[in-house]
């Protein structure tokens, strides 16, 4: 029987409301179990996936909801049965950001919660015409292009699932994953 | 999902193929247990103000979805722990006002003084008459997300009442709404009291609820709104108060030995709760108005009538404190404002004559309890990677009171106030706790002060928590909870009868435990064992004043206690349960040579010398009784089948309670009687409910429940206002609950 799925057809509320996002730890741990259903993540060379978390860089260094993703990818250590290597990136415009992907080639690009819509949108563009695995802990961002994100509904993590833009990018899911999950509807 | 289909949570969203796009590919390689044991876990923030998962939670958590609510027909917090909570048991007393919950070996049945309830961490008079949160007609349903229990004292953070647990209710955004909903019910019950003279109507209520949300944009920034309306209608009649004839022997003459008064009441209660954010600011009201009259509904009064509007007021605001901080700041503010009017069941003439001039009168109370809270939290980020957090908090509030009590002539007229009694009494508390994770292990450590005007307390809280291994989870929890005593405990007199005690001072509870859970895909497994010292629990002494006897609220109970806890919630295949079964255990701790005190003093202390002889054991160099109410063992338990796509789902829950005392069973001379057939002891009792919905059209379900009530599910009294009378014929089998043994609900719910 084909998996049937649902297709998260609402909005959530804003970037704001930080109180309505899954803990960092239990993101982390969800990309690690979740990272075995995509096919095509494959580190490129050695065994360690690159992992770019983008922030939107203000003047005094990376956000915290950016620092935390870092610190707790390096204190979980893997990604499935790869290590897992975080990197700090402040998200300048969109020609730079395309420059980063070409010269740091990530396997998955996390989007720090303090991202806006708007900057949420340039980065989905600029990974489109690759096949890099965006995620992020708000659910709005799926919304927006993101391929992966979460969200808590009656007390319980939810993943999340932009379907359209996985196509878009050639990524492709085991049926485990989407029988898990919540698609939205872009 | 055919169980959505009737008022499912997740509306608005849609089901669609997605069998296309996903491809089954080497199916060796997904850890599927290890997501489906995350995707199990638990989040709440009531444990400790953050947002964090069970496992790593400062205590025992227990979540109770929104789906499960609507699916068994929940109509309260109290229904909700009864029937799909863990580690506390529950009952109500009528239906109406009363609440009681146990948990740790002392039960509570003043009115859910000892527990925090709270919506949306609204703390506005969360657990006392004011908090409705017990009430069915006060909570809004279906508009609750989930409801997440943290087991234990709570009072580090929530300070005054936080002694069982902390409850917190979770309303649902605008946004997960969107269309509007209408929701009505109806159920009828038994008649509870066989012995009633009228019991033609049984137990009867009525609920209609509209409700819905939109997300809109306003001034450029998202505007998102949830509203609920809900008006109950209940005729509770089939019950019966029986008042002892003195003189007249009960084992000489039962039925003569008594009077019968049937009980009754009738209630219409209205409540519109709306909750709006927009930008930084989080904004909730709520305005509910009753009208109840009925005969004995306070412990067999006489007939009274009261009109008791409410209204609350919650804004929050909150921001970024530099790349460290988040600042949050909240104000609101609870009016409950009631109008009574008690008629007594035997009219003094004379008093009547010397207030309002005529011969039959009745007692009239206005009662405004008005509840000002500020409070702001800061969350300091150490390092900004939630390694080390910070949290400080402040609470300043005033639990006020106006009270004018009078006399007003039955039939309409003649008032006659006293003077009121204004008692703003001023409350503030501060605490900080600070949470340390670390990639294995977290600790958790606090502590809270509060000064008031009638008493003062500190909490403390230590937990560590531990992941030793893939999905499990140890833990260790210190914690401590109070209750400051109540106005009344405090300042009321009342000449002959009751006596203020400037001495009295609040109650406190401390609770040690040690946990471990363990997940396996969808299974999620618990089990922590605890100790709990319950101290200077309030009670009212007999106590002499100017030669004449009277009584007085003071601190004179200890209760010990120790037991285990134990939780399995899961799901497999069309299958979803949970079940919770809980050893704890409650006993009233004495002094060891309690035997050589006079009978005198025995009833100063409200003890029996029958109870100590009968039920009384001695260890620890002291002697020990059961506590009133508590169950040594209790479990609840809950399953849940759907049968596939357009046919019903079922569902049942049960809650069952081992042997156990009725309430103040140890000072009552004739319950502990040998002649009265009913005796102290209730036998184990089962609460369980079945309910089955079904889509009928695509916008529109059904669901049906029906609840059994076996005897002894509330043990407050044997009858309504009297827990000691003997009954007409004797024996257990023969007692009756003062609500329905059997009752049946009917829902219709309409997506417009």
């Amino acid at each position: 029987m084909a998996p049937r799925v649902l297709v998260f057809a609402l909005l959530f509320v804003g970037t704001a409301a930080r109180a309505d996002d899954l803990p960092v730890q239990l993101q982390v741990n969800l990309l690690s179990k979740m990272s075995t259903y995509v096919q095509n993540f494959v580190p490129a060379g050695t065994e360690t996936v690159k992992v770019l978390v983008v922030h939107p860089g203000p003047k005094d260094g990376p956000t915290r909801g950016a620092q935390s993703l870092g610190s707790t990818i390096t204190q979980v250590g893997k990604l499935g049965k790869y290590g897992a290597e975080p990197k700090l990136v402040a998200y300048g415009d969109a020609k730079t950001f395309r420059a980063t992907l070409a010269a740091e080639r990530p396997q998955v690009l996390y989007l720090a919660p303090e991202l806006d819509s708007t900057l949420t949108a340039e980065i989905v563009e600029a990974a489109t015409s690759s096949t890099v695995l965006t995620i992020s802990g708000v659910a709005e961002h799926v919304r927006l292009g993101v391929v992966l994100g979460f969200a808590l509904m009656e007390g319980r993590p939810r993943v999340l699932i932009n379907l359209k833009q996985a196509q878009k990018q050639q990524i492709v899911f085991l049926s485990g994953l989407v029988s898990h999950s919540v698609v939205v509807d872009k | 999902m055919p169980a959505d289909v009737v008022e499912a949570p997740d509306a608005g969203f849609e089901e669609v193929d997605a069998g296309v796009f996903a491809v089954v590919f080497d199916p060796a390689a997904p850890d599927e247990s290890g997501l489906e044991a995350l995707l199990a876990e638990q989040v709440g923030s009531a444990a400790s103000r953050t947002a964090e998962s069970g496992s790593s939670a400062p205590g025992t958590t227990w979540s109770i979805s929104g789906t499960d609510l609507k699916r068994y027909g929940i109509q309260s917090v109290e229904e909700a722990i009864r029937y799909l909570g863990h580690g506390m048991t529950s009952y109500e007393y009528d239906q109406r006002l009363n609440a009681a919950f146990g948990a740790r070996g002392y039960l509570s049945d003043n009115i859910g003084l000892h527990i925090a309830i709270l919506i949306d961490g609204n703390q506005a008079g969360g657990s006392a008459k004011t908090a409705r949160g017990t009430q069915q007609y006060m909570m809004p349903i279906e508009l609750v997300d989930h409801i997440e229990i943290v087991l234990g004292p709570g009072s580090v953070i929530y300070g005054n009442s936080a002694m069982l647990g902390v409850v917190n209710i979770v309303t649902r955004k605008g946004s997960s709404l969107e269309e509007a909903h209408v929701v009505a019910q109806l159920s009828g019950g038994t008649a509870a009291d066989k012995w009633a003279k009228d019991a033609t109507w049984g137990e009867v209520w009525g609920r209609a609820a509209v409700y819905g949300g939109t997300k809109l944009t306003w001034r450029g920034d998202p505007f998102d709104l949830a509203v609920h309306f809900a008006a109950r209608w209940d005729r509770q009649q089939g019950r019966s108060a029986w008042r002892p004839i003195l003189g007249v022997s009960p084992y000489a003459d039962r039925f003569g030995a008594f009077e019968r008064e049937d009980v009754f009441n009738r209630d219409v209660h209205g409540r519109l709760f709306a909750r709006a954010t927009w930008r930084k600011w989080t904004f909730m009201t709520t305005v509910a108005i009753g009208q109840t009259t009925g005969t004995g509904p306070i412990e067999a009064s006489g007939k009274s009538s009261a009109f008791e509007p409410e209204y609350m007021l919650d804004a929050m605001w909150a921001d970024q404190v530099g790349s460290r901080g988040d600042l949050s700041l909240r104000a609101y503010m609870v009016v409950f404002d009631s109008y009574a009017t008690l008629v007594p069941v035997h009219n003094d003439a004379a008093k009547c004559r010397a207030t309002v001039r005529v011969d039959q009168c009745a007692d009239t109370l206005h009662y405004v309890n008005f509840r000002p809270f500020i409070e702001p939290i800061l969350t300091w980020d150490w390092n900004r990677d939630g390694s080390q957090v910070t949290t400080l908090g402040a609470q300043l509030f005033l639990d006020g009171s106006v009270i004018t009590s009078g006399v007003v002539a039955t039939k309409g007229g003649n008032v006659d106030y006293d003077e009121p009694i204004v008692a703003p009494l001023p409350n503030a508390a501060a605490y900080i706790q600070h949470i340390w994770r670390a990639k294995y292990a977290s600790i958790n450590a606090g502590l809270r002060g509060d000064v008031g005007f009638l008493g003062w307390a500190l909490s403390p809280r230590l937990a560590i928590t531990a992941n030793p291994w893939t999905n499990g989870t140890v833990k260790g929890v210190f914690s401590t909870g109070f209750r400051n005593p109540s106005i009344t405990e405090r300042f009321l007199e009342i000449e002959n009868f009751l006596t203020a005690n400037p001495n009295i001072m609040a109650e406190h509870v401390y609770s040690g435990e040690l946990g471990v859970a363990q997940r396996w895909g969808a299974q999620n497994l618990q089990l922590a064992v605890f100790a709990a010292v319950w101290d200077g629990l309030i009670t009212t002494r007999g106590i002499i004043v100017n030669g004449a006897f009277s009584s007085q609220f003071a601190n004179i109970r200890t209760v010990w206690s120790a037991g285990a806890n134990f939780a399995w919630q899961g799901a497999y295949k069309a299958f979803e349960y949970a079940l919770s079964a809980n050893y704890a255990p409650g006993r009233l701790r004495l002094p060891a040579d309690i035997a050589q005190s006079t009978d005198q003093q025995l009833r100063d202390q409200r003890i029996d010398r029958t109870a100590l002889d009968r039920y009384g054991s001695k260890a620890f160099d002291s002697v020990f009784l059961p506590a009133d109410a508590m169950p040594d063992f209790y479990a609840t338990g809950h399953v849940s089948l759907g049968m596939g796509e357009g046919r019903p789902r079922v569902s049942v829950a049960a809650n069952l309670n081992s042997p156990r005392m009725r309430v103040n069973y140890a000072s009552e001379a004739t319950l502990l009687d040998l002649r009265n057939l009913d005796g102290p002891t209730l036998p184990w009792s089962i609460d369980v409910r079945a309910a089955i919905e079904h889509q009928v059209a695509p916008r529109v379900g059904m669901r049906i429940t029906v609840t059994g009530r076996s005897l002894g599910t509330v043990p407050t009294s044997v009858r309504i206002g009297d827990s000691s009378a003997p009954l007409p014929t004797g024996g257990v089998g023969a007692s009756t609950n003062p609500v329905a043994p059997l009752s049946a609900m009917l829902e219709a719910n309409v997506r417009l």
